[in-house]
């Protein structure tokens, strides 16, 4: 899929490591676009949203930042905060800028574990932008839809 | 032959438009030499326009307090703009209040230099150098932390106070082409003033505690900017409440040897919060402090401890045990480093005690 000169270099400083040490698209070849895209088509079939997965990722994160420490959630969810100081812009360049800290969360039914940056939540929410492969903040749509035990909206 | 006539155009006309704007914008930004007046008259300095207000004052020596680097993330590099040179940036708004807005305040590192400008920053910006040193030895403390002591080359002493922070340099390595700098408290104490120590905690992803803990080793040169920051020991307080977690241990290990090595009249009790045994550094260090003095006394607490952690010490979230060992705010004062979420959290259950908040001391970033 072609993408035009402002995604283009929304991508070059996705690669770079201007705002980061990890790069957000990882290992990934693809095309920012088409790795966005390829991500929603993961979540299509599920009729889950890329602002489901957002709300699901806020809610653990709310409940994590509630304690200083481990917590169990509806019974199922073991919750924790990593919280780093410092804030990291949006790569997206729209003037967003999200805390450093960590949540990670664990089902205690299936024993799987995934964790985010508050930054993706903002990525997921706003940008239906997912991370690309190899990279170490990748939320991957199906794999959260699995542990975080997300539901279609409507 | 009309098809190659066209392309060949067009690719000289695209060529002689890319050269116009390449030209256009090398003149139209060029701001020549900018004169910045500090301070009516205190100092005055000449730079080339076109850079920072942050990066300028800090090629003149001039170092004001940034803990981002220049990022618009940390709001710290607040000077105050005498005339104003256009209004306030968004991404200068979530850190300006109204009635700094009103005074013309900027972030130092929003402003361009593009002419002359006057400005006011504290007095005591002028006495921060920047060192040159050299890392003599790096521990690993815990999974994640490492301490630093650099040893000062040029200049070779620095004098700061217990509690106060320093801004290392990092240098590009891997895909990271720019050098950024980021605020990290000193451990070590005032009066070994040769080195200073750093414990740092190793951010997933961050530019600088990735070089500093992946591509620094020892004997490698460093520099950094310093000292900074207003969270040392303030007047009053007869017994002070050290609370901590994770690399927040950093100044209050400063402050605690600054004040036992002073024998100042002041009760100390040190509450250091982590969720497992492995979070636990510098334990046996602190034991032995409380043992050999009679106004010290250390309490780390466990919130997640594990039947594995063999662990009989204090346990529960760290504003519990607070809680439960501090009374009331009577002739104390409470000196907190941490996240923001265990600052905020401690805030609120020292504020239930009775603690006002200029009995509250905490660094900003």
């Amino acid at each position: 899929m072609k993408q035009g000169p402002e995604f283009k270099r929304i991508e070059d400083n996705m690669r770079s490591g201007q705002l980061a040490a990890h790069q957000f698209l990882g290992t990934d070849t693809r095309s920012l676009k088409d790795i966005i895209r390829h991500d929603q088509l993961v979540l299509e079939p599920l009729g889950i949203t890329n602002q489901d997965i957002a709300n699901r990722m806020r809610y653990f994160t709310e409940k994590a930042a509630g304690g200083l420490g481990l917590q169990v959630v509806d019974d199922v969810f073991e919750v924790e905060r990593e919280e780093h100081k410092g804030d990291i812009p949006c790569p997206f360049a729209d003037n967003v800028q999200a805390s450093k800290s960590i949540t990670r969360v664990k089902n205690l039914r299936t024993g799987r574990s995934v964790s985010w940056s508050d930054l993706n939540i903002h990525l997921v929410d706003e940008h239906g932008f997912f991370e690309g492969h190899g990279a170490p903040f990748r939320v991957d749509p199906a794999e959260f839809v699995e542990v975080l035990e997300i539901k279609a909206s409507k | 032959m009309t098809v190659l006539f066209t392309v060949l155009s067009l690719s000289i006309l695209a060529t002689v438009l890319a050269a116009i704007v390449v030209l256009a914008d090398y003149k139209l930004n060029d701001y020549g030499i900018c004169k910045i007046d500090i301070n009516n008259g205190a100092r005055s300095l000449e730079v080339n326009g076109g850079s920072s207000l942050l990066s300028s004052l800090a090629s003149q020596k001039i170092f004001i307090p940034s803990a981002c680097g220049g990022k618009a993330t940390c709001g710290l590099c607040k000077v105050t703009l005498v005339e104003s040179v256009g209004p306030v940036l968004p991404t200068e708004e979530p850190f300006i209040s109204e009635a700094e807005r009103e005074a013309g305040v900027r972030l130092s590192c929003q402003v361009k230099v593009k002419q002359d400008l006057k400005i006011r920053i504290p007095d005591e910006f002028f006495n921060i150098k920047q060192y040159r040193t050299r890392v003599s030895e790096i521990k690993q403390l815990t999974h994640d932390i490492k301490q630093f002591r650099f040893q000062l080359l040029e200049p070779t002493t620095i004098d700061f106070k217990a509690g106060q922070y320093v801004q290392i340099d990092s240098k590009p390595y891997g895909k990271v082409t720019e050098a950024v700098s980021r605020a990290y408290s000193i451990s070590s104490v005032p009066s070994e003033n040769n080195i200073i120590e750093l414990i740092i905690r190793l951010v997933p992803g961050g530019i600088c505690t990735t070089f500093l803990h992946e591509h620094v080793n020892e004997g490698d040169e460093i520099t950094f900017a310093g000292p900074f920051g207003d969270f040392y020991l303030h007047e009053g307080g007869d017994e002070l409440i050290f609370i901590a977690g994770g690399s927040g241990l950093a100044p209050i290990r400063s402050l605690v040897l600054d004040i036992l090595e002073k024998n100042l009249e002041k009760k100390m009790k040190f509450f250091f919060g982590a969720v497992r045994r492995r979070d636990l550094y510098y334990l046996d260090f602190f034991r032995e402090l409380e043992e050999k003095y009679d106004n010290f006394t250390y309490i780390p607490a466990l919130s997640g401890a594990t039947p594995e952690d063999e662990w009989d010490g204090e346990q529960g979230l760290i504003t519990d045990v607070v809680a439960r060992h501090v009374p009331d705010a009577e002739r104390r004062q409470a000196y907190l480093c941490g996240s923001p979420g265990m600052i905020n959290a401690c805030v609120q259950v020292l504020t239930k005690i009775g603690f006002s908040r200029d009995a509250i001391f905490f660094d900003e970033f």
